[in-house]
């Protein structure tokens, strides 16, 4: 009976014809977007080397924050090699130079690093993997792992302090080049999230359906009520599903078409990780929503926005401070926000193992929370005749409902 | 099907705001035959069809399908019944034939059974020409018809129907009444819940008649009409004892009632009485159920 609903309940949800077209168009005006931004001309400073001992290396800031800082002599000369405190990172990063301490508060930001041979860069999310030779590249990973990470680049205090080397530093306006290989995963970032938080909506849509249209009576003598809410839910769930692969076609038709040519930066791990938390969370925003909506005598227009702010804010903030930043990890054990945040970190920024492991949990748990009480409070605005406050509310939770 | 409800009570509620919708009441109905559930709005009757049918659960008192306590809350009992609720309504944005397929997949048909299935029942009630319309672009009384379809789409064989003639003209009352009628006919129990007297006497072979929850009269309404039909209320100056058409005499607040001898009429009672001198102020026989109601409705212990 489940499969019935879910049935029903999915093609509801895409039979119109502009269903399809919207949501083409969508991902066509988002990647836009993305890709304006990647062809906008940002500061850009090139170092050379003035004198370069062995082992060392050159940061420097594309934003354009550091270079007063870098101009002066002495701020830049940071040399590798010295040894690395594992002992009070925080403090360390307190303490820090002026110039690292901006590099660290700095949180969209390229490094390029020079090479005797030239300018060499990579983009932001992978800092801590430039590195100017394999050895070069394999000590940062190790000072990486083992020590306190700036939030921008994930180098550590003192592996940056270590590795620069002296430059000469200009800046001058130059095409942004790190975008393009990189636009397309902001793309699906932007869609997954958009995802999740969609299928709030498609699931309060349907749940609405009964009281909207007076069918309560009709469906609950035909259809127990638990077996309704999650028919309702899977179909709606699907829906969204659906809407995920049509953009993702139009995303792929964008990436062999458009500028993105490059090849992205990510493993498949990372990415089947962010479809996976996407899913999860595309289930636990449509139980939240469906679970809530008829509690609401105004049809949602009071709760949903609530729930749309205490999931999506705390990923906004994160995103304001960077990917990997400390917002965005407590984001990712904050029930509301877990599978948000996991999911854009996966594609964006570099969240450790037992980061993604903890999200899982924290979904697991607000999964097995959620349902139970939003499929109660589901029957409790079915069953409602009265309109609910929280009295009403909590008396249903202790009584049975039928 | 034999569907029983045994000292059914339900109560909403709890504290300042507990009602009693339905106290103790028993009834049974048995496949073939109408069972009108009769009563004023608010008397219980639409809880009780929601108690049978699983939509509420009974505070106490059971309800048996075929002799099964609890069969009432299986898909397999679902799948044998046809529901017309009362607050009406079909998913507006769907086509009738959409609608009626859907309801049909919900009681246990497969996808292309219901599709024909449901072809068949709104031929049945008169939508050929709307069957691809949007329920919402529907007039209320096709709309309705619509419904019914979903009602009968997957050949239930029990029909409860809530308040079925309410908001029809006349066309479609007429034709609600003849599909009563071919239903029983083909041997479905249906059970009628309605406030409209005069329907219930035309289409029910037994009554439930319910007054604030209480079941107030149950039987047979041929029994109930030859036991009602023998009473008249008047209001008299003098009690009419020793007249040949009167078998006992009873006062009560709203006047005297007075049951008649098998066999007598009303008009010969009121010629007897006006024969042996006695003054009638106010004179009224019970020839229809909603006589029968509104007498017990005023005087309930007559009716115990």
């Amino acid at each position: 009976m489940i499969l019935r609903v879910a049935r029903y309940e999915l093609l509801q949800g895409i039979r119109p014809v502009f269903w399809y077209l919207a949501q083409a168009s969508l991902v066509v005006v988002i990647a836009m977007f993305f890709v304006g931004m990647a062809k906008t001309d940002v500061a850009v400073i090139e170092a050379w080397w003035t004198e370069r001992p062995p082992g060392t290396i050159a940061l420097v800031d594309q934003g354009g924050v550091l270079p007063p800082r870098l101009k002066r002599e002495g701020e830049h000369v940071l040399r590798f090699g010295r040894r690395i405190s594992l002992r009070h990172p925080v403090r360390s990063f307190d303490t820090a130079e002026a110039a690292l301490e901006a590099l660290g508060n700095r949180q969209v930001m390229s490094a390029i690093i020079l090479q005797e041979d030239g300018l060499w860069e990579r983009t932001v999310p992978r800092t801590w993997l430039m590195a100017p030779s394999p050895a070069l590249e394999a000590e940062i990973v190790r000072a990486v792992h083992v020590e306190y990470q700036v939030a921008a680049g994930n180098l550590s205090i003192e592996t940056a302090k270590a590795g620069a080397a002296p430059a000469v530093v200009e800046v001058r306006l130059a095409e942004n080049r790190n975008t393009p290989s990189q636009w397309a995963l902001w793309v699906v970032a932007a869609l997954f999230a958009l995802a999740q938080l969609t299928s709030f909506a498609a699931a309060t849509g349907a749940i609405e359906a009964e009281v909207k249209y007076n069918t309560r009576s009709l469906m609950l003598s035909a259809v127990r009520p638990f077996d309704l809410f999650i028919g309702k839910l899977v179909g709606r769930s699907a829906e969204v599903i659906l809407l995920l692969c049509v953009w993702w076609v139009v995303v792929s038709l964008l990436i062999f078409a458009g500028p993105a040519t490059q090849p992205v930066d990510l493993s498949w791990m990372e990415m089947v990780g962010a479809a996976m938390f996407t899913l999860m969370g595309i289930a636990l925003y449509a139980c939240i929503g469906g679970g809530m909506v008829l509690l609401d005598p105004r049809g949602g227009e009071t709760v949903l926005p609530a729930i749309l702010l205490t999931a999506g804010l705390p990923v906004l903030f994160g995103m304001a401070q960077g990917v990997d930043g400390t917002l965005m990890r407590v984001a990712q054990f904050i029930p509301s926000s877990a599978t948000l945040a996991a999911t854009i970190r996966l594609l964006l920024g570099s969240p450790t193992s037992t980061e993604v492991m903890w999200s899982g949990i924290v979904w697991t748990c607000s999964m097995a929370i959620a349902l139970p009480v939003c499929a109660r409070l589901y029957m409790v605005g079915l069953f409602a005749r009265t309109s609910l406050g929280l009295s009403a509310i909590a008396e249903a939770f202790g009584r049975p409902l039928r | 099907m034999q569907v029983e409800i045994q000292d059914l009570t339900r109560v909403y509620g709890r504290g300042k705001t507990r009602t009693v919708a339905v106290r103790d009441v028993s009834w049974v109905a048995h496949g073939g035959e109408v069972l009108g559930l009769l009563g004023p709005n608010g008397s219980g009757k639409s809880t009780m069809l929601s108690v049978v049918l699983d939509i509420l659960r009974p505070t106490e008192g059971q309800v048996l399908i075929d002799g099964q306590a609890g069969a009432n809350s299986t898909y397999e009992f679902k799948q044998r019944v046809g529901y017309l609720p009362e607050e009406r309504g079909l998913y507006r944005r769907d086509t009738a034939l959409q609608a009626v397929s859907y309801l049909g997949a919900l009681r246990g048909l497969d996808r292309k059974e219901a599709r024909e299935r449901a072809h068949w029942a709104l031929d049945r009630v008169g939508l050929s020409e709307h069957k691809h319309k949007r329920i919402g672009a529907l007039s209320k009384g096709l709309a309705q018809r619509a419904q019914l379809a979903a009602v009968i789409v997957h050949d239930p064989s029990m029909i409860v129907l809530d308040e079925p003639f309410s908001g029809l003209d006349p066309v479609s009352l007429r034709f609600v009444r003849d599909l009563v009628v071919e239903l029983r006919e083909e041997g479905k129990l249906i059970i009628l819940a309605t406030h409209r007297m005069d329907e219930v006497e035309a289409l029910c072979d037994r009554i439930v008649l319910m007054h604030e929850g209480h079941m107030v009269l149950y039987g047979p309404i041929d029994q109930i009409m030859s036991k009602w039909g023998r009473r008249v209320t008047m209001d008299a100056q003098d009690k009419p004892e020793g007249l040949p058409a009167v078998e006992s005499v009873h006062r009560t607040p709203h006047g005297t009632t007075v049951m008649l001898t098998e066999g007598a009429t009303p008009e010969d009672l009121l010629m007897q009485m006006c024969a042996s001198g006695l003054r009638v102020r106010r004179f009224r026989s019970h020839t229809s159920i909603e006589d029968v109601f509104v007498e017990i409705v005023r005087n309930p212990a007559e009716a115990a």
